[in-house]
C-alpha cells in the first residue's frame, strides 16, 4: 500500500523533487481530484512563465562585458582540470620552482624547457607591433591621449608594474590578442626614447626572470610573473632595459 | 563570440540568479561582472570534482551580500523591488519586456523567498542543493518555497475569488 498524498508530494511535483514511482502516485491521485489537478497545472504554469520571462530578461544582458572575463575564467578553471587530472604534473612543476616544466607541460611561451629562457614570448611580435604603432600614435599631435593607465588596467584586470618616477605614462591601449587582452602603456622618459610597457594574462603560471632580444629592430625585454607576461619595449641598450625590468619587478 | 566551453551553459542561470538576488537588471549586470571578477581570483579553489554551477552560484550569493552592504554603506536604500512592478519607474531592461502578473509578483516577494523560489522553480535545484548553498535547514528550503508559491497565488487570484481550490492536506 502507497503512502498517501500529502501537501509536501504535491509541491514536491511541482518542484520536480520525486523519484518516478512517486511522480506516478501523485498523479494518480490528481487524475482522481481534478480541482486539486487544476491547482498543480496552474502552478506548474507559473512556473514554466517564471523560467521564461527571467530567460527573457537575462539573455537580454549585452554580452560585451562579460566575454573577457569569461575567457579568463574558462582558462583557469580548465587548468585547474589539467592539474587535477595530472597529479604527477604538479608535483614536478612545484619541484621545479621556476615553472619551465609546467611550462613546457600546459603551453607556455617556447617548447623546450632548456631553451626558453632565450626565446621570446609568442606575443613579443604582438607587443612590438603595439610599440610601433604606439609611437606613430604619439608623433601625431592629433590624436588624443587614451584612458588613464590604471582605468585600462582595471578594465581587464591585470596588475601594471610601476616605473620609476622619471618615466610619465602619456597613453595607454587595450591589445586584443587572439585569446584574451593584453595592456599597453606608452611612457615618455626624461632625457630619452619613449619606451612601451605590453602586459598580458598567459595561460600558464611561470615566474620567468628578464630576458633580452631583438625582434624586428625594437629591443625587448621580456618576463613573466605568475600568470601574467611583461614586455618593455625600446630603442634603448639592452642592458638599460634589463635594469629597468629588474626594477620595476622588484 | 562563442563562450568558453566550460562555462557557456552556466551564464544565462547565472544572470537570472542575479535578477533574482538584486531585482534590478542593472545591478545584475554588475553583479555578474563582480562574481566572475571573484571567480577569477579564487579559481583556486574550485575543486574539479565539485559541481562548477553550485561554486558559481556561491561565489554570487556572497558577492551580492558584500555589495549589498557596501551600497547601504553608501546610503543607497537596496531592493526597491516595488519600481519593477508598478511600473512607475521601470529598470532599463525590465521596461522592454512583457510583464506578466506573475514576474512583478516574483519581484514583490521577500528577497529570501525570491531567492529559493527561483533556485528550485527556474533553476531546478533540489531542496538539498538549495538548502546547502543557503546554508539553511532542508525544511526552511522547503517552508520559504510553500510561501512564496502562496504568495504568487494569492496575487494571480481576485481578492473576490470564491471557493477556489487550494492546496492542502489530503489523506
Amino acid at each position: 500500500m502507497t503512502e498517501p498524498i500529502c501537501e509536501f508530494d504535491l509541491m514536491a511535483y511541482v518542484d520536480d523533487q520525486l523519484d518516478a514511482q512517486r511522480r506516478i502516485e501523485v498523479e494518480e491521485h490528481l487524475s482522481r481530484n481534478p480541482q486539486l489537478a487544476a491547482q498543480v497545472m496552474d502552478d506548474l504554469c507559473r512556473r514554466d512563465e517564471l523560467r521564461l520571462v527571467l530567460t527573457e530578461v537575462a539573455a537580454e544582458a549585452p554580452l560585451d562585458r562579460v566575454i573577457l572575463p569569461v575567457e579568463r575564467l574558462g582558462r583557469r578553471l580548465s587548468l585547474r582540470m589539467a592539474l587535477h587530472r595530472s597529479r604527477r604534473a604538479i608535483a614536478a612543476s612545484v619541484l621545479i620552482g621556476a615553472g619551465w616544466l609546467a611550462h613546457a607541460t600546459f603551453g607556455g611561451l617556447g617548447a623546450d624547457p632548456a631553451s626558453a629562457a632565450h626565446i621570446p614570448p609568442a606575443f613579443a611580435g604582438e607587443a612590438v607591433e603595439a610599440h610601433r604603432l604606439a609611437l606613430v600614435e604619439d608623433a601625431d599631435p592629433s590624436i588624443k591621449s587614451g584612458p588613464k593607465t590604471a582605468d585600462i588596467a582595471n578594465s581587464v584586470s591585470i596588475p601594471m608594474p610601476h616605473l620609476p618616477d622619471r618615466f610619465a605614462p602619456v597613453t595607454s591601449h587595450v591589445v586584443p590578442l587572439t585569446k584574451g587582452s593584453a595592456v599597453q602603456v606608452l611612457f615618455h622618459a626624461k632625457g630619452g626614447e619613449p619606451l612601451t610597457l605590453f602586459a598580458a594574462e598567459t595561460d600558464s603560471f611561470i615566474i620567468a626572470p628578464p630576458s633580452a632580444d631583438e625582434v624586428n629592430g625594437v629591443t625587448v625585454v621580456y618576463w613573466q610573473s605568475g600568470w601574467y607576461a611583461y614586455v618593455l619595449g625600446g630603442s634603448r641598450d639592452r642592458e638599460d632595459l634589463l635594469t629597468l625590468a629588474g626594477q620595476i619587478i622588484r | 563570440m562563442t563562450m568558453h566551453p566550460l562555462l557557456k551553459d552556466h551564464m544565462l542561470p547565472l544572470r537570472r540568479y542575479a535578477l533574482a538576488l538584486t531585482g534590478k537588471s542593472d545591478q545584475s549586470d554588475d553583479l555578474v561582472q563582480e562574481t566572475l571578477a571573484r571567480a577569477i581570483e579564487g579559481a583556486a579553489s574550485w575543486d574539479p570534482r565539485r559541481d562548477l554551477r553550485k561554486w558559481l552560484f556561491g561565489i554570487m550569493r556572497n558577492t551580492h551580500a558584500s555589495l549589498s552592504r557596501r551600497r547601504a554603506l553608501e546610503g543607497e536604500v537596496a531592493g526597491e523591488l516595488a519600481s519593477l512592478s508598478d511600473g512607475s519607474a521601470p529598470a532599463s531592461q525590465f521596461s522592454r519586456v512583457h510583464f506578466s502578473e506573475t514576474i512583478a509578483s516574483l519581484m514583490r516577494l521577500p528577497d529570501e523567498q525570491r531567492e529559493v523560489m527561483v533556485l528550485i522553480a527556474v533553476e531546478s535545484f533540489s531542496y538539498k542543493d538549495a538548502a546547502e548553498l543557503l546554508g539553511v535547514p532542508v525544511g526552511t528550503v522547503m517552508s520559504r518555497v510553500a510561501r512564496a508559491r502562496e504568495a504568487l497565488r494569492s496575487a494571480s487570484t481576485p481578492p473576490a475569488a470564491d471557493d477556489k481550490p487550494v492546496l492542502r492536506l489530503v489523506r
